[in-house]
């Protein structure tokens, strides 16, 4: 595909979408209370105050699903190194770390708040459990992944267990391991918002939840906007960082 | 000192352990290398010459039997023996000069003289200034000549190569088969290679041992009598069509069987 069709078709698809959204609800007789405008959402972001709202919540938002993300994929990240090391304690944990993965953790959500509470804790801990998971995985199959004439090579060169760790394991893991990142970050803010509903003072999801309940229509879908912007910002800083480290991967800078 | 075997290997056999019977690789086999020789190990696909060679490097303990380099028996892999593998293994996210100091930098940290030798060896193997490039950025050829720095950065007394050169197109070989006598001649190293190309074999050896189908065994050692230092043009001798015939000979006749 040429330079100029890859942003332009995109360009004028989004164009198209906003105009029928915009003119739609009056097309088709749809009442606003139910589906808005896209002009009347926009009037949302108007009013310096809601923005202002808006932003704050935003912010306790990232801050619940950046704080899970770096905790969970941590331990994600070093749990499938330890495994990957000990067989014997792969054959112990992986059994339960697949029965685990299975069930829908945000079931616990409610757990969770009656343990930790209202605050941004119960938040970062939902995340941090949905996070765990892809990460951990994706460690462990990258791992996996390392051939055995590369590992022929470090008995070769007499490298011991860490040193082929640090300079073979986890670099020949990494786009695996960025993956588990890519994934973390989609549920990452899912985690989040789910543990607002739940039960918050504060986030987006509270913000939402309040919306509805007012059946302030504009304000929901003007939430709904917020939250699509930091995914995308999320989904390109994750990107942004597999470019950057993942440079002698081909194909990588085409993603 | 030149004749003084480097490398001994007495009754040394393999047999791989498999759910069912156990299945025998390598025969009972015995022989000595001597120092500063360059021997190729030619056989049928299969037919152990790789496992003897990973023996020899301690790569894969012996079944039965012993080798020994310099009168010490080899259990583990050493630090003055280079090991060359079929493909080039590079690592794919270091730097060419980085992948030919990784010998050193998973010992300590390697000091401005380490990197000096390493730009020195990259400079022998015609490969000056691109130390910094990484691997998808050199070709096959030059990616095989950084693994072989690689195998030399600890000026080890003796160099095992496993089909270094299999995967290069018959050109490239070429080509890199004349550096590499010289190479070999610069530096003065044992080398023990294992190959597919009886032609590689013969042009670069100054010894070449013939082994069986598997379970494998020597069946045949001659020596090459040209002069260390090889040109190309020998490749069209009457000798030498005359050695690579009779090495030649052993497979058809397996075939045939």
């Amino acid at each position: 595909m040429r330079d100029k069709t890859k942003y332009t078709a995109p360009l004028v698809f989004l164009v198209l979408f906003l105009l029928f959204w915009q003119y739609a609800p009056a097309l088709f007789s749809i009442q606003s209370n139910i589906l808005p405008p896209f002009s009347g959402v926009m009037r949302v972001f108007t009013d310096s105050l809601t923005v202002n709202l808006y932003f704050e919540h935003a912010l306790v938002t990232l801050k619940e699903a950046a704080l899970g993300l770096v905790i969970g994929g941590g331990l994600g990240l070093v749990t499938g190194v330890v495994l990957t090391e000990s067989r014997m304690l792969m054959t112990t944990f992986y059994p339960y770390i697949v029965a685990l993965q299975c069930m829908p953790k945000v079931a616990i959500a409610p757990l969770l708040v009656i343990w930790f509470g209202f605050g941004i804790t119960s938040k970062v801990v939902i995340v941090a459990l949905l996070c765990f998971f892809p990460v951990l995985v994706n460690t462990i199959t990258g791992i996996r992944s390392v051939s055995r004439e590369q590992l022929e090579l470090f008995a070769a060169v007499r490298a011991t267990r860490f040193k082929t760790l640090v300079h073979l394991l986890i670099p020949a893991a990494l786009p695996s391991i960025l993956t588990g990142f890519e994934l973390a970050v989609v549920v990452s803010l899912l985690g989040a918002i789910v543990g607002e509903f739940v039960g918050a003072e504060e986030g987006l999801g509270v913000l939402l939840l309040q919306a509805q309940f007012q059946m302030a229509m504009p304000s929901v879908f003007a939430i709904l906007l917020v939250l699509a912007l930091l995914g995308v910002i999320f989904n390109l800083l994750i990107r942004t960082i597999r470019k950057r480290t993942l440079f002698w991967v081909a194909g990588e800078s085409a993603r | 000192m030149r004749d003084r075997a480097i490398i001994e290997i007495r009754e040394a056999s393999k047999e791989y352990e498999t759910n069912a019977a156990p299945v025998p690789a390598l025969r009972p086999t015995t022989t000595s290398i001597a120092d500063a020789a360059f021997v190729s190990i030619v056989g049928p696909s299969g037919c152990g010459k790789t496992t003897l060679l990973k023996m020899i490097g301690g790569l894969i303990p012996a079944s039965t039997g012993e080798i020994r380099i310099k009168d010490s028996p080899v259990t583990h892999p050493r630090e003055d023996v280079g090991f060359v593998f079929q493909s080039a293994v590079l690592l794919p996210w270091k730097t060419a000069l980085e992948n030919v100091l990784l010998p050193i930098q998973v010992r300590r940290r390697a000091s401005a003289a380490d990197v000096r030798r390493a730009e020195e060896l990259l400079d022998l193997v015609g490969l000056s200034g691109f130390g910094g490039r990484y691997p998808h950025e050199l070709s096959g050829g030059m990616q095989q000549r950084v693994s072989i720095c690689r195998a030399l950065i600890q000026d080890p007394a003796c160099l095992l190569m496993d089909e270094p050169f299999g995967a290069l197109d018959s050109l490239t070989r070429e080509n890199i088969n004349v550096f590499f006598n010289k190479l070999w001649l610069q530096t003065g190293k044992t080398v023990v290679m294992v190959t597919h190309s009886i032609q590689e074999a013969v042009f670069l050896s100054t010894r070449v041992i013939v082994m069986s189908e598997r379970p494998g065994q020597i069946v045949d050692d001659l020596v090459v009598p040209f002069p260390a230092q090889r040109a190309p043009e020998i490749i069209g001798s009457v000798e030498f069509g005359e050695l690579a015939n009779k090495v030649r000979k052993y497979f058809t006749k397996a075939n045939l069987d």
